[in-house]
């Protein structure tokens, strides 16, 4: 989960007052320790957008809508789930598909507009790993789950509306986390591949909170056939310390970006390892000479007009890549995490709000001082029922 | 309260703790084993053998509440307590009737273990007053499968009491590091798998308020009797007892709570807040009883959810812990 601790800003902005020469909500930033970028203010920019999320607040773990509109945010809608929700698939039809993070029991889809309900719950020896997708014709979800016999990955193939599944696939290794359908063809690979994140990690019952064997850690990229699951293609990395965890398809530069987390024993191999890979469609390649992001890469998302943008909570810093996993700067924000891009903008959350890049502006403007005190969890969606074309900018 | 190193914290659970527990454990899986081949030759009542099932049970828990060490290495919860039993598994390695110990290795964890007995019990229980002779022969194997376990298990936490922590510093970081992990595992065993979750899945896929809620144990006062066996044993770890605020635990020479660290290391008021935390999850499971209602017990686990914040997001990082997989580890 990516830790947003609003309280502090809260109380400053209770407590303080601007300094002659800064706005009341510049010194509040200031303070705050968020960066103020040139030009940014002056651009007087007005964004309101709809956000699908997941947090926890008073010991208890919800999914909602976030509106965000202006200088502000809120809470739209929302209900409580019995575990940590992680991902959120918006479905056709005006329902959010939530996924139970590893270990996870349960698939939720909730309709907002209606506020029904409808469970899955997983099969005795499975466990979610807390992400899904839906095939381009709809008609199948594909859940990354644990074999609890074996801590072997599985690829959950299941009827859309019923969530039941109908076939299960290998995904050749342990821990399967992110997975994207490519949209088009790159290389050999041809649009619908399914490529999954094998974290590497063993997860068992047994071993509860306690991460184990990681010494025997094996993460991997894995390209899938979508229709029998077959393996295509299965790449690693040189450091078998990283963990292969989170996808994002540039459509611009035509990459798969990829998160990493690292579980180097070793604080100063933790901090310098890097948090970005790109799979150009042949091979991984990590950022060459990383900066310290403290080696964990908590969600990816494609930078519009081309690059990553890697939220870095322990870094309390989004950092910007380019298209060959090269770092080029950071935006400071503290727990910076979720990341979500629609038609051109993106936002990324952090405890001290929230920065939106309007399209061919990539000055952010930090829109929403927190108003309460959730933890977020790591993705974030549009939601379309407020497209981002809708923005006034 | 003095200062606890991990090395004497660690001489604690595993010299002090975990020993006499195998040792009960074991005992008692031999005491099941006698029982049930009394049981096969009409010479104990089956509600003889079920209260034994019961005791060895608890005595499992009580071991297993957090896993630890060969616990963890050896996936002794899948081996022993597998749940849910799968009945389709159940029946297949009935008609196989496995005659040795080694047969059983081909057996399924889902067909063997306390679960399946517990089947086996509850079927005899609605057919007539003992189990059938070929049912009774696959119970006495799988009760011979729990104590083979229970044996292991002893002869391997007896060596791990004679270890010293302090010539293994690796050795020593990983099974702290285990164990407070482990820890939040077992409270999250209790609260989420074995009572949050049976209810939540009850209430969400249309099962009628006549079906009863599908815990692990067949019967509430079962359950009851599990659930508090696995607090006691969490709470023993978390907690000072109240005469050891005057003669605190000595160090290398007692089990050493997670609330004894906290004050060791200077952190007073979260240990207050601790002990505080556990008592009201306590005193909540305390007050079930086998008739209180489903919403009772979903108190009850936000009794332990608070208490599980509060260990993620405060007391394992003052014991300089990180914990996988929790809210604070990301994903």
């Amino acid at each position: 989960m990516c830790r947003w601790v609003f309280r502090l800003l809260m109380a400053i902005e209770l407590s303080a007052s601007a300094p002659t020469g800064l706005s009341r909500r510049q010194y509040l930033l200031a303070v705050a320790g968020v960066a103020l970028w040139p030009g940014a203010w002056a651009t007087a920019i007005s964004a309101s957008a709809t956000l699908v999320a997941a947090w926890e607040a008073d010991n208890q773990y919800h999914v909602g809508l976030i509106a965000v509109a202006g200088d502000s945010w809120s809470v739209q809608q929302s209900m409580t789930v019995s575990t940590r929700p992680h991902a959120l698939l918006v479905e056709p039809g005006g329902t959010v598909l939530a996924v139970a993070r590893r270990p996870g029991d349960w698939l939720l889809r909730w309709h907002p507009g209606t506020g029904q309900q409808q469970w899955h719950w997983i099969a005795g020896d499975r466990r979610f790993n807390g992400h899904a997708i839906a095939s381009a014709n709809g008609a199948q979800i594909w859940t990354t789950e644990t074999d609890l016999d074996n801590a072997q990955g599985r690829l959950g193939v299941r009827e859309t509306r019923s969530l039941e599944k109908t076939d299960e696939w290998a995904t050749h290794g342990m821990d399967p986390h992110e997975l994207v359908a490519l949209p088009e063809r790159l290389g050999e690979f041809p649009a619908g591949t399914l490529m999954v994140a094998n974290g590497g990690i063993a997860t068992l019952p047994e071993t509860g909170r306690s991460k184990r064997k990681l010494a025997r850690m094996d993460a991997s990229l894995v390209a899938l056939n979508p229709a029998s699951g077959a393996l295509l293609g299965q790449w690693r990395l040189a450091d078998p310390f990283l963990s292969i965890r989170h996808l994002a398809w540039d459509v611009s530069t035509k990459r798969l970006g990829i998160a990493l987390q690292t579980e180097h024993p070793a604080a100063a191999d933790r901090w310098r390892a890097p948090v970005l890979a790109v799979w150009d469609g042949a091979r991984l390649t990590t950022t060459p000479e990383p900066p310290d992001l403290r080696g964990y890469g908590g969600a990816v998302a494609a930078r519009p007009g081309g690059g990553f943008l890697v939220g870095c909570p322990r870094a309390n810093a989004l950092a910007v890549f380019d298209a060959e996993a090269r770092w080029s700067h950071n935006m400071a924000l503290p727990d910076a995490c979720a990341v979500a891009v629609s038609a051109g903008h993106w936002w990324a959350g952090g405890s001290t709000g929230v920065l939106h890049a309007a399209p061919g502006n990539d000055a952010p403007v930090h829109l929403a001082v927190a108003n309460a005190a959730p933890r977020w969890d790591n993705h974030w969606q549009v939601w379309p029922t407020q497209p981002a074309a809708s923005l006034v900018t | 309260m003095p200062y606890y190193s991990a090395e004497q914290a660690l001489q604690g659970v595993y010299r002090h703790r975990l020993p006499a527990l195998a040792k009960a454990f074991e005992q008692s899986s031999a005491q099941l084993v006698s029982r049930t081949e009394a049981h096969c030759l009409g010479q104990a009542p089956l509600a003889e053998l079920r209260a034994q099932w019961q005791q060895t049970l608890v005595s499992w828990q009580a071991l297993a509440s957090p896993q630890l060490g060969p616990l963890v290495a050896r996936r002794s919860q899948r081996e022993i307590d597998f749940w849910p039993t799968r009945e389709r598994l159940l029946r297949q390695a009935l008609e196989k009737a496995p005659q040795t110990l080694a047969e059983m290795e081909r057996v399924g964890a889902p067909a063997k273990g306390f679960p399946a007995l517990e089947q086996l019990l509850a079927s005899a229980s609605a057919s007539g007053p003992a189990l059938a002779p070929a049912t009774c022969h696959y119970a006495g194997l799988v009760a011979q499968g729990i104590e083979a376990e229970a044996r292991t298990l002893n002869t391997e936490l007896a060596a791990l009491a004679q270890k010293n922590w302090s010539e293994s510093p690796n050795d020593a970081a990983s099974a702290f590091a285990e164990w407070i992990n482990q820890w939040l595992g077992g409270l999250e065993r209790l609260r989420w798998a074995h009572i949050e979750k049976p209810i939540q899945t009850h209430r969400t896929t249309g099962a009628s308020s006549s079906e009863p809620v599908a815990f692990p144990r067949l019967t509430r006062e079962a359950n009851l009797a599990d659930w508090r066996a696995q607090w006691h044993s969490l709470q023993a770890m978390a907690r000072l007892s109240p005469s050891q605020y005057a003669a605190p635990p000595v160090p290398g020479e007692a089990l050493v709570p997670i609330e004894a660290l906290l004050i060791g290391k200077g952190q007073l008021a979260l240990a207050q807040r601790w002990a505080q935390a556990v008592d009201r999850a306590g005193a909540d499971l305390t007050a079930l009883t086998p008739q209180s209602s489903d919403n009772a017990l979903l108190a009850t686990t936000q009794r332990m959810k608070a208490l599980t914040v509060l260990y993620q997001n405060e007391v394992a990082a003052a014991l300089d812990v990180p914990l996988g997989f929790s809210s604070a580890d990301g994903d």
